[in-house]
């Protein structure tokens, strides 16, 4: 063994020996500012609970020549649409993020008084409503390694897929219906989200190890997502009733 | 270990409580029987069969123990059985009386009446004789009698206890007696007497107690404009709930009836049954059959005078709502008696009608709405709960959808409250409104163009190469066959 050979294998031992200590003084750093973590549970799915500003696409369609029932009936204010979705996270791409399919449901009702035909009238005791069930299956991908890798607690993220919706047309006495036409049916489209979710586990990293060893949640997210379903019938339906919409939807995510 | 003990401690009182309450429970259900002697040979009186409420007769006919269903509190007395006479026929074993030296009582009041004092022996009385049945019995120990009790007797002395120890038969008056609205109690003795009533030593027998409701809730309030609600064949007569404990739901009169706009409705043009004693009725409540004019039948018994039919006054109502006028929603054909806040009974004027001979029967522009009943015909009520016979079965209800209308045709309104006994009391001020068509929503979209619609299961228009339902459902086929092949890798 010659001298370089010496000389290599100090720098080799000296540079095991520096990383190590270096890795021990960041995992006490880690455990001291919170962020160390002792175990994490399996991950493969997340649910969210969201509550978002929304206003139907109805006047939107080109056969009504411009005309806005929706906005004469109901007005311009935005209504409360409330869903939950559930991804699983069927691929993980390491140093990038999550891939899978996801399904979501929502649910929101408007209803305002109905107006006589004679207007001198006035509105009437009668109530008219739209209720909409939005439904979606679709393409989930979830960029976590900003907090996974880099500890930034920011996990942007983006959905891809087809939107549906079931709807009701009624008034006090059940189901409208016009020349024998009900008011009731679907309308199907493209669902596209682009959001970004807060990880709250940053704020209280016990907290986050309790439930996670309580219940097997990795991570609890406060997002903001954008969202558009234009449920103009993918062409296979000829002027569906236009319940899609552009909203911003904020809420609750766990992955767990 | 101190858990234990004291989830034991809780458990065992928690069970204590139950068997205590479940013991006062029993003891005030079961019928009572006050034994004023112990000796085998004294006249003793038992229920029969262990038939603790009695039998209704109502004009010679048995209806049971209930004329009404169990929510309407059945075993009670009621208006509607007071004005019909009903007799109350109590099955009964008597032993040991000897008819030389036994008589049997009938005795109610709100007190013990098993004791002398109060049935007047020595005393004022405060309970009152209700009958006196023959015990034809002479050497016999046992046997089984039926003993009947009019109802009208039964009520009839609450205010005014008759001095003396004999039987005051009571008429139909004694229906409108009562001076409150909530239900009173009263309690039914059979008592074994010597024939002059006087205490011999036996057993009496008594019956649960009687809940006694004769009037009806006081009116709901309506809103002043007299406007009630409309939509397309729809009316949404609002009040404000009743605060009246007794109310158990509400009663809906309209007028016209709906299906029947062309030929009622007409101001005056609905003649009512008046009873110058028990106030007016409009229809047998038995059989449902209208009565016509000339041919009305007097009550079976306690009231002998004929009723007779008569066009009374009619109900009117001012407001934003426009007028309201309706000759048969009228407190003119009610029965009020307002403990609290007494009407002023006023004499019709001779020109309001001419054949009235009742004086007790108060205008409806001068009474005060309180308790009281209501007198419409039932064929103006709306959609009674087959059940109940009541339209809204709920205290705190304030409004209520009337379907099935004709558009621009003027309804009138007016609500009465329910109490537990199923007294209807006087009816609300009248609502009036026109049902008309609407814009809802699905109007205007389809008015502006809009195609869509005909249905969950609608297909897409024709020609159209697939359906939406058929492409979100493939797409859904597809993910679960990826989620499925991926599992079967994992294995």
């Amino acid at each position: 063994m010659n001298l370089s050979h010496v000389l290599a294998v100090i720098v080799v031992v000296a540079s095991v020996t520096v990383t190590s200590r270096a890795r021990a003084q960041e995992d006490l750093s880690e455990a001291t500012s919170g962020r160390h973590r002792h175990y994490e549970s399996p991950q493969h799915f997340a649910i969210e609970f969201r509550i978002s500003p929304y206003t139907p696409d109805v006047d939107s369609d080109p056969a009504l020549n411009g005309a806005t029932p929706y906005k004469t009936v109901f007005g311009s204010s935005p209504r409360v649409l409330i869903g939950a979705e559930f991804d699983w996270q069927a691929l993980r791409i390491p140093h990038f993020g999550t891939l899978g399919p996801g399904v979501s449901a929502g649910i929101m009702t408007i209803s305002d008084p109905a107006s006589f035909k004679d207007t001198s009238r006035g509105p009437s005791q009668e109530t008219t409503s739209l209720a909409i069930y939005p439904f979606a299956l679709m393409a989930v991908l979830r960029v976590d390694a900003l907090w996974r890798d880099a500890g930034i607690p920011l996990v942007p993220y983006a959905k891809l897929g087809i939107g549906y919706a079931l709807w009701r047309a009624s008034n006090t006495l059940g189901t409208s219906s016009v020349n024998g036409v009900v008011g009731q049916g679907h309308s199907v489209g493209t669902h596209v989200a682009l959001g970004l979710s807060l990880n709250l586990n940053v704020f209280d990293s016990y907290a986050a190890q309790n439930l996670d060893d309580a219940m097997g949640v990795n991570g609890t997210y406060l997002f903001a997502e954008w969202t558009r379903e234009d449920l103009t019938g993918l062409g296979v339906q000829t002027d569906p009733l236009r319940v899609g919409g552009t909203n911003w939807n904020f809420g609750l995510a766990f992955e767990f | 270990m101190l858990r234990f003990a004291r989830s034991s401690l809780v458990f065992g009182s928690l069970t204590a409580i139950a068997l205590s309450s479940h013991a006062a429970r029993a003891q005030t259900t079961a019928p009572t029987t006050t034994a004023t002697a112990t000796t085998t040979t004294a006249p003793t009186v038992t229920a029969a069969l262990n038939q603790i409420q009695p039998n209704r007769i109502v004009n010679g006919v048995n209806k049971g123990i209930s004329t009404r269903p169990i929510q309407l509190t059945p075993n009670g007395i009621s208006y509607a059985d007071c004005v019909s006479d009903m007799v109350l026929q109590f099955p009964l074993v008597l032993t040991n009386f000897m008819a030389s030296s036994a008589s049997l009582q009938v005795w109610v009041g709100s007190t013990d009446c098993s004791m002398g004092a109060n049935r007047g022996i020595q005393m004022v009385p405060a309970c009152w004789l209700v009958a006196t049945p023959t015990v034809p019995i002479a050497g016999v120990t046992s046997i089984s009698q039926t003993v009947s009790v009019r109802v009208q007797d039964i009520v009839g002395h609450v205010t005014s206890v008759p001095t003396t120890m004999t039987y005051v038969p009571v008429g139909s008056e004694a229906c409108s007696t009562q001076t409150v609205d909530s239900a009173e109690m009263l309690s039914i003795f059979f008592v074994p007497t010597s024939p002059t009533g006087q205490d011999i030593g036996g057993v009496t027998y008594s019956p649960p107690p009687i809940v006694v409701d004769m009037v009806g809730p006081s009116a709901p309030a309506t809103p002043g404009d007299h406007k009630s609600g409309a939509g397309d064949t729809l009316l949404v007569p609002t009040w404000t709930p009743n605060v009246d404990p007794d109310t158990i739901g509400y009663d809906i009169y309209i007028d016209p009836i709906p299906g029947q706009e062309t030929i009622a409705g007409g101001i005056g043009s609905e003649p009512v049954l008046v009873c110058p004693e028990a106030g007016p009725a409009a229809v047998t409540p038995d059989t449902g059959a209208s009565i016509e004019a000339g041919t009305a039948p007097a009550p079976a018994t306690g009231n002998q005078d004929a009723c007779v039919l008569e066009i009374r006054g009619t109900s009117s109502a001012t407001g934003a709502g426009g007028v309201c006028s309706s000759s048969v929603l009228s407190n003119t054909n009610s029965v009020i008696f307002d403990a609290a806040t007494p009407a002023v009974p006023v004499e019709e004027a001779a020109s309001d009608d001419a054949t009235d001979t009742d004086a007790d029967l108060v205008e409806a522009s001068t009474a005060t709405p309180g308790g009281g009943i209501s007198m419409v015909d039932p064929k103006y009520l709306y959609k009674p709960d087959p059940t109940t016979g009541i339209t809204v079965g709920a205290m705190t209800a304030s409004s209520y959808n009337i379907t099935g209308l004709r558009n621009d045709v003027q309804y009138n309104v007016a609500i009465a409250g329910v109490d537990a006994l199923g007294n209807v009391g006087p009816l609300s001020t009248l609502e009036c409104a026109s049902p008309g068509p609407i814009n809802d929503f699905w109007d205007v979209y389809r008015a502006s163009g809009g195609q869509a619609g005909g249905g969950f299961c609608a297909l897409e228009a024709p020609g159209a190469p697939a359906g939406s339902a058929i492409v979100f459902g493939g797409a859904f086929t597809v993910a679960a066959a990826a989620l499925r092949r991926r599992r079967r890798k994992k294995r």
